[in-house]
C-alpha cells in the first residue's frame, strides 16, 4: 500500500470540512485520548494558554484525536476555554485559534491517533506540530513554548522532552531504551519515549511517508518509532527541559511483561529496519537542550527490593529452559549464582545487564524463539536489574543517579561491536553466542 | 513294472524340470520386482535430496531449533538437521512403497492382500505423523507461553503448570494419533477422559479444600475489583 496515496484515509468527513474552513495553520497541537475526561480539560487549557502566550501571531489549531472514549472526553475538549486571559497575562491573540475533537480511523492505538494529527497538520501546511499526552497533570503553557519554538525558529526538526523524574521511575527508559537508542543512533536523547514531542512540517511529511500505519506502530510504540525515524533520517534533533512529569495514575491492570514486550519489541523492530544505519554509528554526541534547568520535587515511589529479588530468583529457577536457547552457559551460571544472593549482597552488574540486552536483541533478530515469549521472559531479569538499581542508588542524589546512567550508557556504547557480532550470527541463521 | 530310470524321472528329473519351468515362468516377475526395487532406490534417493533441499529452503532447521524439536531429536540421538532427517524419511517411504509394488509384482496372493492393506493404511500413517509433529510443536509453544506467563505472575508452580500443559497436549495428540491408526480406540478415549476428569477433579478438590482461604480472598478481590499490587507497581517503568 502506498502511504502517500492513503493520506487523508484516517480522517472523517467533518475533519475535511474543518480543514477547508481553517485553510492553513502555523501550529498544530495534537492530543491523543481515550477516556481521559479527568485530565484532558487541564491539558487543553494549558495548550490554549501556551499558544496564546507564546505564539499570539501564529494561527494555532488544537486537534483531539480520540479512540472512542465513553466518558465524554471529546465533549470536554469542545467545551473547554481558558478564561483567565488577564490573570495569565496573555497578550491579544491576532493569529487565530481553532480546535477540533474527532475520532480517528484505523487500528485502535496511539499511533493511529497520531496519524490523524499528522494528516491534519500536513493538510493545513503547519510549520510546527506538537503532541502532548492527555493524562498530564503537570503540563504548563511553557511546555508549548519549549517544544515548538526550536522548530518555529528553524533550529530543530524534532524536539524530545526531558523531564526530571524520581530515581526509580522510568526504569525501562533508563536501563534499556535510552542507552540502547544512544548507542545505536549516536544521539543522546534522554527520553526517547517521553510522550510529548515537538516537530517540523518536514518531520510530519517523513512520518506520513512511512508505510507503518497498519502495523504495531499504529497500536503502540509510536513514541520510539518517531524518535528513531527522526534519528535515522538525520533530522535536526533537540531536547526541551519540561520539569517534572506527573500524570494520572496508570491503569492497574497494565502488565509489566506486556509493557516490556511492546517497548523493547518496538525498539528491536526498529533495529532491523535501520540496521544499515546503526551499524555505521561509532560514538554518540549530545543534542541542544532548550529550557531553564531547575530542580523540582518528585512524587515518592515505594519499592520493596527484597520482593523484587525474590521474583528474580524464582524466574531464574524456572526459565532456564527458555534462556538456554539464546543465552550462553556462562551467563546462565552467573544468573544462577546471583539468584542465591540475598538483599545485602545482591548486585546485577551493569556489564551483565548490557550483555543480556544485546543477547536478547540478537535472539529477536534470529527469531530463535517466538518473539513474545522471548521478550516476556526478560521480565524477571528486568526486575532483578531494577532491584539492583534501587539498592545501588539508595543514597544517590539526582546528579549521582545521572552519573550512574551515564556509565551504563558508556558500557552500551563500548560493547556495541559485541552486539554487531551477535546480531550477524543471527543474520546467518546461527543461534547467538 | 516301473524301471529305475522311470522312477528317477518321476521322482527327481520331472519335479526339477517342473520347478525349472516354474522358475522360468516366474523369472520375469522376479526380475521385474528387482528392477522396481532398483528404480525405487533411485527415486528414493532423488526424493531424499529434493525434500531435504526444499525443507532447507523453508528454513525448517531454524524453525526446529526455535521450537525445541531439534533439541528433542538430539536428545533421542538424532544429531542431523531436521531437513536431512525429513528427506531421509521421505526417501525410505518411497523405497518402501516401491518394495511393496515389487512384492505385488511377484503375484503372490498373500503379498497382494498385504499390499492392498498397506495402501489403504498409508494415509492414516501420514496423518498420524503429521498430528504427532503438530501436537509436539503446539504443546511446546503453549507450555512455554504458560511457563513465561506463570513466572511473570509470580506463581511458584510455574514449571509444574508448564509441564501439565505440555503433557495434556501431548497426551491429546497421542490420543488423536492412536485414533487415526485405529489402535485401541475405546481404551485411549476412556483413558483420556479419566485422566482429564481426574486432573480437573483433583485441582478442584485441592483448591476447594487446601486453598479455601486463598479462594475466598481471590474471589473477594475479583468481585470487589481490588487489583493485587506488586512491590514495583509504584514505579512508572516507561
Amino acid at each position: 500500500m502506498n502511504p502517500e496515496r492513503e493520506v487523508g484515509a484516517a480522517l472523517r468527513s467533518e475533519v475535511h470540512e474543518f480543514i477547508d474552513k481553517v485553510g492553513s495553520a502555523d501550529i498544530v497541537v495534537g492530543i491523543p485520548s481515550y477516556n481521559n475526561a479527568r485530565t484532558i480539560g487541564h491539558v487543553v487549557r494549558a495548550v490554549q494558554a501556551g499558544l496564546a502566550k507564546y505564539f499570539p501571531e501564529c494561527k494555532g489549531v488544537l486537534v483531539n484525536s480520540d479512540g472512542g472514549s465513553t466518558d465524554g472526553t471529546p465533549q470536554i475538549v469542545r467545551e473547554t476555554r481558558e478564561k483567565g486571559a488577564s490573570r495569565l497575562f496573555l497578550p491579544h491573540r491576532s493569529g487565530g485559534y481553532f480546535s477540533i475533537a474527532t475520532p480517528y480511523h484505523g487500528l485502535p492505538g496511539k499511533g493511529s491517533a497520531f496519524r490523524a494529527i499528522f494528516e491534519i497538520a500536513r493538510k493545513l501546511n503547519a510549520r510546527a506540530c506538537a503532541v502532548v499526552d492527555s493524562d498530564l497533570r503537570s503540563i504548563t503553557p511553557e511546555w508549548l513554548e519549549l517544544l515548538l519554538k526550536p522548530v518555529i525558529h528553524g533550529e530543530a526538526d524534532y524536539v524530545a522532552p526531558l523531564y526530571l523524574r524520581h530515581k526509580y521511575d522510568g526504569t525501562i527508559t533508563n536501563s534499556i531504551v535510552y542507552p540502547l537508542t544512544r548507542a545505536l543512533y549516536g544521539k543522546r536523547i534522554r527520553q526517547p519515549i517521553g510522550g510529548d514531542f515537538g516537530f517540523s512540517g518536514t518531520a510530519v511529511g517523513l512520518f506520513l511517508s512511512e508505510d507503518v500505519w497498519e502495523t504495531d506502530v499504529a497500536r503502540y510504540g509510536i513514541d520510539i518509532w518517531m524518535t528513531t525515524t527522526a534519528l535515522a533520517n538525520k533530522l535536526k534533533m533537540a531536547q526541551a527541559y519540561l520539569g517534572s512529569k506527573i500524570h494520572d495514575p496508570k491503569d492497574p491492570s497494565a502488565d509489566l511483561s506486556d509493557m516490556l514486550y511492546q517497548v523493547v519489541g518496538s525498539t528491536f523492530s526498529l533495529m532491523e529496519r535501520y540496521e544499515g544505519y546503526w551499524k555505521s554509528v561509532t560514538a554518540s554526541s549530545p543534542v541542544p537542550l532548550y529550557g531553564f534547568m531547575y530542580e523540582v520535587g518528585v512524587e515518592p515511589v515505594a519499592v520493596d527490593a527484597e520482593r523484587m529479588i525474590k521474583r528474580f530468583s524464582d524466574g531464574v529457577k524456572s526459565l532456564g529452559e527458555v534462556w538456554e536457547l539464546f543465552l550462553p552457559q556462562l551467563l546462565l551460571d552467573a544468573l544462577s549464582r546471583l539468584a542465591r544472593e540475598h538483599k545485602g549482597s545482591f548486585h546485577l552488574p551493569a556489564e551483565m545487564w548490557v550483555d543480556i540486552i544485546y543477547y536478547y536483541a540478537a535472539a529477536w533478530h534470529s527469531n530463535v524463539i517466538n518473539r513474545e515469549h522471548l521478550l516476556k521472559s526478560l521480565t524477571p531479569l528486568y526486575i532483578g536489574r531494577t532491584a539492583s538499581w534501587v539498592l545501588e542508588t539508595v543514597e544517590s542524589d539526582p546528579a549521582g543517579v545521572e552519573n550512574k546512567i551515564e556509565r551504563l550508557c558508556m558500557l552500551y556504547e563500548e560493547k556495541k561491536q559485541f552486539l554487531i557480532e551477535q546480531w550477524e550470527r543471527g543474520t546467518n541463521g546461527s543461534t547467538p553466542h | 513294472m516301473e524301471t529305475l530310470s522311470d522312477f528317477f524321472k518321476h521322482m527327481v528329473t520331472d519335479p526339477i524340470a517342473a520347478f525349472g519351468g516354474m522358475l522360468a515362468a516366474y523369472a520375469p516377475n522376479f526380475i521385474g520386482a528387482l528392477f522396481i526395487i532398483i528404480i525405487g532406490l533411485v527415486v528414493g534417493w532423488m526424493t531424499k535430496s529434493a525434500i531435504s533441499y526444499f525443507l532447507r529452503l523453508l528454513k525448517v532447521d531454524e524453525t526446529a531449533k526455535r521450537d525445541g524439536l531439534a533439541q528433542v531429536l538430539a536428545r533421542g540421538g538424532v544429531k542431523e538437521p531436521l531437513s536431512l532427517v525429513g528427506g531421509r524419511v521421505a526417501g525410505y517411504i518411497i523405497l518402501f512403497c516401491f518394495g511393496m509394488i515389487a512384492l505385488g509384482n511377484l503375484k503372490i496372493h498373500a503379498a497382494d492382500i498385504l499390499l492392498e492393506n498397506f495402501l489403504l493404511y498409508l494415509p492414516n500413517v501420514f496423518a498420524a505423523i503429521l498430528v504427532m509433529i503438530a501436537g509436539y510443536l503446539i504443546a511446546n509453544f503453549f507450555a512455554r507461553a504458560a511457563l513465561v506467563s506463570a513466572v511473570n505472575h509470580g506463581l511458584k508452580v510455574a514449571p509444574l503448570i508448564a509441564r501439565g500443559v505440555r503433557m495434556a497436549l501431548l497426551f491429546f495428540a497421542a490420543a488423536v494419533t492412536m485414533e487415526l491408526l485405529g489402535i485401541g480406540k475405546q481404551t485411549v478415549l476412556i483413558t483420556f477422559s479419566i485422566v482429564l476428569g481426574g486432573i480437573v477433579f483433583g485441582l478442584a478438590l485441592a483448591f476447594g479444600l487446601g486453598g479455601r482461604d486463598i479462594a475466598r480472598d481471590y474471589l473477594h478481590k475479583r468481585l470487589k475489583e481490588i487489583p493485587e499490587k506488586d512491590s514495583w507497581e509504584d514505579i512508572d517503568h516507561v
